[in-house]
């Protein structure tokens, strides 16, 4: 079985990474963590500062993940780290769809503490969109 | 990703760009119009019919015969492929768009605008400035916001960016010498007060509201400078992390669409002129591409307010490697303790920030001002194209030659070179030099009559002609502009915008604020006179 955790450094995203690699686990399956980066790339900058941008942005998942890799490889679930940047909910199908994922896992809402305005728009999005199980953890 | 890339799209697009133009030509031919000359008819753009169906064609053949070139080949990721081929698809919407706007939407808010005027009390079109540039760019912003840009569109959207850029190199042709002098020690002093003291302010704010210093880094470079470039461009000396940029940029974006939507109607309701406006919204705005349409939207006949604008706008951008190396030892000294950081070597930051187009602008600028676009005939002088071929809608009327004539007869032409140069113009009829203009126009300071001082001015507006390749290159330059702020408003997203958020926000808006405030009061008390 194939899980995808959408990560975006939130507390409640760290619940459903725990979730999902129970679920991995349980399942003999693969885990894949996407982290999606905003896509911060207006016109007003080129190509080589917006991947300069890019790798800024990166940087903290990158060094978070690295603590994961051996955390989880010490329960031996086989896992990958992706990191995208663009848009939350269409980036987290495009993957799933590219990587013939069985289950999504994710947080209700993201980072943004303004719950009740944004009333979880990416899981509602993914939920919608997705073709395989969606998990929302809250 | 490669399955994109052989869509139909772009031959549709360029197809239909294609049968646009040809019906609308046919119907400008025929005796009885269509239904598209009608409606040019009641819009009033029946003029510009030609110039529409010559971009709509062109265009339409170009994207097409790339569409076809797609359909056939799949695009590769050649330099080539990526640069020309991937983009004709939203190249060709984006194009579409700007005929709509400019030639339905607009003419079409100008007559609602006159029609609402009397129940409102004012014409809201105008007051608004709702141009096609700014119609252009809402479009833009509701587009992205709603259905969003297909990955066909993508790679075009992304050329809005070089379009800006085309507009502004070609912007360096329409100045005089005279003009960029003035302007640029104005925005030398101006710049450099306000980028300095924005930079300082945040760095400050930032102290008293105790903001991690990375994230005040940026903000200060941000808010100071020319907004996400600048933001970008001092991320490395201050080390700033991801969520500082995501902040900043957020913030960054939103003030100055706010900016770039209040700044035009506020210019309009304080009655700036084309100097004052451009300053405020050179200094004022945040991001370069906000300035530019700002600008464009007080004022899309002219291109004076731009002008201004763009001076400013790339004064200020020159500041910025001088910031980065403040911001560079600002970050430094706080640093002691850790691993020295923001360590960055001058010279390369020099290179590096340098703004390549700067160059093309000053390029232009060169040849436009050494008459090479000046052709034969024609002579630049000042900020006017002239042609002293004799023509007999260029004379003046025999009944004001008359009373030139009875100016010098009373003797108070006390410059005899003035004197010459009026009787000149009485034999002529007309003036036949730039040396002949300059002193006929000097005529007016030895009469008090006001209708013969019209009359001076009319004999020198008589020979002005501006050359044809030049209004082309004016009619050019207005379409990378509407073309590029069409893709600025593809690009205002309300994902970015959302980053916006902790304290950056609230220093943004502070000091967004202020400055706005500051260089308004600055522009509206302190600049006088026009160009």
């Amino acid at each position: 079985m194939k899980v995808l955790v959408a990560h975006d450094g939130s507390e409640l995203a760290d619940k459903a990474l725990n979730r999902a690699a129970k679920i991995a686990a349980a399942e003999k399956g693969r885990l894949t963590v996407l982290t999606v980066l905003p896509d911060l790339c207006t016109m007003e900058i080129g190509d080589d500062d917006c991947r300069k941008l890019i790798g800024i942005m990166a940087s903290e998942p990158e060094k978070r993940f690295e603590d994961l890799k051996e955390e989880l490889a010490g329960k031996s679930i086989p896992m990958e780290i992706e990191i995208k940047s663009g848009k939350a909910a269409e980036t987290i199908l495009a993957v799933s769809k590219e990587k013939n994922i069985d289950m999504i896992v994710l947080g209700s809402h993201g980072r943004h503490g303004a719950k009740k305005f944004f009333l979880g728009s990416v899981s509602v999005e993914v939920v919608k969109h997705a073709s395989c199980e969606v998990l929302v953890v809250k | 990703m490669n399955e994109a890339k052989r869509s139909p799209a772009a031959i549709i697009v360029g197809l239909i760009l294609l049968a646009y133009g040809l019906v609308l030509k046919s119907q400008d031919a025929a005796v009885s119009p269509g239904f598209l000359m009608n409606a040019a008819n009641y819009l009033g753009t029946a003029k510009e019919v030609s110039t529409q169906y010559n971009v709509s064609i062109w265009a339409g053949a170009i994207i097409s015969f790339f569409g076809l070139w797609n359909l056939a080949i799949p695009a590769m990721k050649s330099k080539f492929d990526n640069l020309l081929r991937a983009p004709m698809a939203g190249v060709g919407v984006i194009i579409i768009l700007a005929v709509v706007t400019r030639y339905y939407l607009e003419p079409l808010f100008k007559i609602w605008g006159k029609k609402a005027e009397p129940s409102l009390g004012f014409d809201f079109a105008a007051m608004f400035g709702l141009n096609y540039i700014l119609l252009g760019i809402l479009l833009g912003i509701v587009w992205v916001n709603t259905i969003g840009v297909p990955r066909w569109m993508q790679a075009g959207v992304k050329t809005a960016r070089l379009a800006m850029k085309m507009g502004v190199i070609s912007l360096g042709a329409m100045y005089s010498l005279t003009e960029l002098k003035y302007m640029g020690s104005l925005s030398i002093t101006m710049v450099a007060v306000f980028v300095l003291g924005t930079v300082l302010f945040v760095l400050w704010l930032g102290k008293v509201m105790r903001t991690p210093r990375p994230l005040t880094g940026v903000l200060s470079a941000g808010l100071g400078v020319c907004g996400v470039s600048a933001a970008v461009a001092a991320a490395p000396v201050v080390k700033a992390r991801g969520i500082d940029m995501a902040y900043s940029i957020g913030m960054l974006l939103l003030v100055g669409v706010v900016g770039l939507f209040t700044f035009p109607t506020i210019g309009k309701m304080a009655g700036l002129n084309e100097l004052q406006f451009g300053a405020w919204a050179g200094t004022g705005i945040l991001n370069s591409a906000q300035v530019a349409a700002a600008a464009l939207i007080f004022d899309s006949k002219s291109i004076e307010t731009l002008k201004v604008a763009e001076i400013f706008n790339i004064t200020r951008i020159l500041f910025l490697p001088i910031i980065v190396i403040v911001l560079a030892i600002w970050f430094a000294k706080g640093e002691e303790e850790t691993e020295g950081g923001g360590k960055i070597n001058i010279g390369q930051v020099l290179v590096e920030k340098f703004p390549i187009f700067v160059l093309g602008f000053i390029l232009m600028f060169a040849f436009s001002s050494t008459g090479v676009f000046t052709p034969k005939g024609y002579e630049l002088h000042g900020k006017h194209f002239y042609n002293f071929k004799a023509e007999e809608k260029k004379e003046v009327r025999t009944r004001d030659l008359k009373k030139i004539q009875a100016l010098i007869d009373s003797g108070q032409v006390t410059s005899p070179e003035v004197a010459a140069a009026l009787v000149k113009l009485i034999n002529d009829r007309q003036i036949t030099s730039t040396a002949q203009t300059d002193l006929v126009l000097k005529a007016s300071d030895f009469t008090e009559d006001k209708q013969l001082k019209g009359v001076f001015k009319d004999a020198d507006k008589k020979v002005q002609a501006t050359p044809e390749t030049i209004k082309m290159m004016r009619e050019y330059m207005m379409w990378f502009f509407a073309f590029g702020l069409i893709g600025l408003g593809m690009q205002i997203t309300w994902e970015t915008i959302r980053q916006a958020g902790g304290k950056a926000a609230i220093i943004g808006v502070i000091t967004g604020f202020t400055k706005a405030a500051l260089s308004f009061v600055v522009c509206y008390l302190l600049i006088r006179g026009s160009i």
